[in-house]
């Protein structure tokens, strides 16, 4: 009944591809226009970002994102800090800081979209 | 497969977070009854016969329950099921080493087959998505899961040589009772664990549409449908080789104390295995057909000799061959699949191998019991020379188009290397940060800017991202926030 051990060590080189800026949001290899939008994102209506329940959205949205996250967008983008302050208070190298700062932006204005429809 | 570049450091944040799974994996390593599993088993009344049946047994439970254990982990918690994983393969321990006869023994075969669903793959997505929290990119996975994989194995190594030489000084049957205490330690370790919460804001994917999807790759495109039978055969290899291999020895009246050993260089294969993958050069003919010369002749050994040594020295280096191409047919794989069913085509795999598993270790058990080693060493031959063809046949497929540097993988746009003629939406939003801060090298810069001209959805999600960071500025002014919000532990605060 050991088989299942080695099975379970080498199944690791398929997996760890699931990505969450993945291909529902891009064409893949086989569509007419790889790496394009599968559907370009539809413009918001005027005022969408600056009423209460957007606030109380990105507020809600902020509290979902990992800790991590929270710190680099709470540290740059709401209290305006330099990003190599952040960046070492976190222990992230500047890339690091930039790369989730990146993911952390696309999050909330997914969420701030899905407040649009 | 990248070109070697320094690896970026990683925040000490990664290391801390993932101490207690890495050490609840290595508690769940500590399997002593492993190597001498096959004594205990014939010392109650096994014989190869009903070691097939009971390999069925689990071969059936796992993918029943792979499928339903991969929604669980992502509805409900990933380290609740580590936890779970960890309470079954106690139970499974216990009770193995209480059975006195083969169908208490064969329950705690099914028990295991439950530990081995709930465990797999489910220790990988929690390192990826940890990784990904704390660097905001996947670059660092390979490293961090790879350290887990060596943590893992030594310990699978070390509980060898201990197993073998508790079952020498005392009894097998000890080293199943000796087992349960670092299982059950797992499950205190797991519980632990600063989960992940990445998979939880993703948006839900729509789980029938993304099995369709997944199904027509693996049946309908004849190139995914030959390195998935590569993949499958290759784990039924080395599935078979760790089932069946100790009765080899069994049959040549090797003594206890050898197993641990020749388990330990068994597991070790694993590891040099991946080390030896990156280092073959296999995109090129050569190396893969001296690659499936060697799968083919190998099991020949297994068929001829009656040396314990050569037969021990064969089964170990078939399983290195094995495991070498098993890692080849995964990145094939992940080569010739979108990445949005990459994970539902590679269980797709495990089912297919589990499936071919267990009528072949029936067969396999039959053929051992009534005509002994050596008729089993060729069908082993068999099997090898069937992987080696479907092996020399992935070499003559072209080579894969050069992605673009880690496309896909989220904000790895590679912007040191040389800036693509079309710059695509995906790289923009991968940029987009660094394009807003200034930060990227002019070429860059330049073909964002060429395709912001010509593409209304970048233009939009550009203003977006803007707009959310005006808003983001604007949170703490006029209206101030009842309290912090909940759960900020890390870092400045406003």
């Amino acid at each position: 009944m050991k088989g299942g051990l080695v099975r379970a060590m080498a199944s690791a080189a398929g997996r760890g591809a699931a990505n969450p800026a993945d291909d529902r949001l891009f064409q893949g290899r086989d569509d007419p226009f790889p790496g394009h939008w599968r559907q370009p994102p539809a413009p918001w209506p005027a005022g969408l970002t600056t009423d209460d329940a957007a606030r109380q959205r990105l507020r809600d949205a902020l509290a979902g994102l990992p800790p991590s996250w929270r710190a680099v967008v709470r540290g740059r983008d709401v209290a305006g800090r330099d990003a190599a302050e952040v960046a070492a208070g976190l222990g992230l190298t500047a890339g690091q800081e930039r790369q989730i700062r990146n993911l952390a932006r696309a999050a909330l204005r997914a969420s701030l979209s899905r407040l649009a429809r | 497969m990248s070109a070697a570049t320094a690896r970026e450091p990683s925040p000490p944040a990664l290391g801390r977070r993932l101490v207690p799974l890495r050490a609840g994996v290595i508690l769940q390593g500590f399997l002593l009854w492993v190597p001498v599993e096959k004594l205990f088993q014939v010392q109650i009344g096994f014989n190869a016969a009903s070691i097939g049946l009971a390999a069925a047994a689990y071969a059936a439970v796992v993918p029943l329950l792979e499928v339903p254990s991969g929604i669980l982990a992502d509805r409900w918690s990933r380290s609740k099921i580590l936890m779970v994983a960890s309470a079954a393969l106690a139970a499974s321990s216990l009770l193995g080493g209480l059975s006195t006869n083969v169908a208490t023994y064969i329950a705690a075969a099914m028990i295991l087959g439950v530990y081995f669903a709930l465990n797999s793959g489910t220790v990988d997505s929690i390192v990826y998505d940890t990784v990904l929290e704390e660097t905001g990119s996947s670059a660092l996975y390979e490293h961090w899961i790879g350290r887990v994989r060596i943590a893992e194995g030594a310990a699978f190594a070390v509980s060898a040589l201990a197993g073998g030489l508790v079952a020498g000084w005392t009894s097998p049957r000890l080293t199943y009772f000796l087992a349960v205490p670092f299982a059950l330690a797992s499950v205190l370790a797991f519980a632990r664990v600063d989960e992940p919460q990445l998979h939880r804001a993703r948006e839900p994917v729509a789980l029938r549409r993304h099995v369709a999807t997944a199904f027509t790759a693996m049946t309908r495109v004849p190139q995914v449908r030959q390195v998935m039978l590569l993949a499958a055969l290759a784990a039924l290899l080395a599935q078979a080789v760790i089932e069946f291999g100790p009765l080899w020895l069994v049959s040549l009246h090797a003594p206890a104390t050898v197993f641990g050993p020749y388990w330990a260089a068994l597991v070790a294969t694993g590891g040099l295995g991946g080390y030896l993958t990156s280092k073959l050069g296999l995109g090129r003919r050569g190396p893969v057909v001296l690659l499936a010369v060697a799968l083919a002749a190998t099991p020949v050994l297994l068929a001829t000799s009656t040396s314990v040594l050569a037969v021990a020295l064969a089964q170990t280096a078939l399983l290195l061959v094995v495991a070498i191409v098993g890692i080849h047919a995964g990145l094939l794989l992940h080569d010739a699949v979108p990445s949005a069913i990459r994970t539902g085509v590679s269980s797709g795999v495990g089912t297919l191998s589990w499936l071919l598993f267990l009528p072949f270790s029936l067969f396999l058990g039959w053929l051992l019991r009534t005509h002994g080693v050596r008729p089993a060493g060729w069908v082993l031959v068999a099997v090898t020379v069937t992987v080696a063809v479907l092996l020399a046949a992935s070499v003559r497929r072209p080579p894969a188009p050069p992605a673009p540097a880690g496309a896909g993988e989220p904000g790895a746009a590679d912007v040191g290397a040389a800036v693509p003629a079309d710059v695509a939406c995906r790289e923009l939003v991968a940029l987009v940060t660094d394009y807003l801060d200034g930060a990227l090298p002019a070429g860059w810069r330049a073909g964002l800017d060429r395709h912001l001209a010509g593409c209304d959805g970048c233009t939009t999600y550009l203003q977006q991202v803007v707009a959310t960071i005006d808003a983001l500025a604007q949170l703490d002014r006029g209206q101030r926030p009842p309290q912090p919000v909940a759960g900020t532990t890390a870092g400045p605060d406003a």
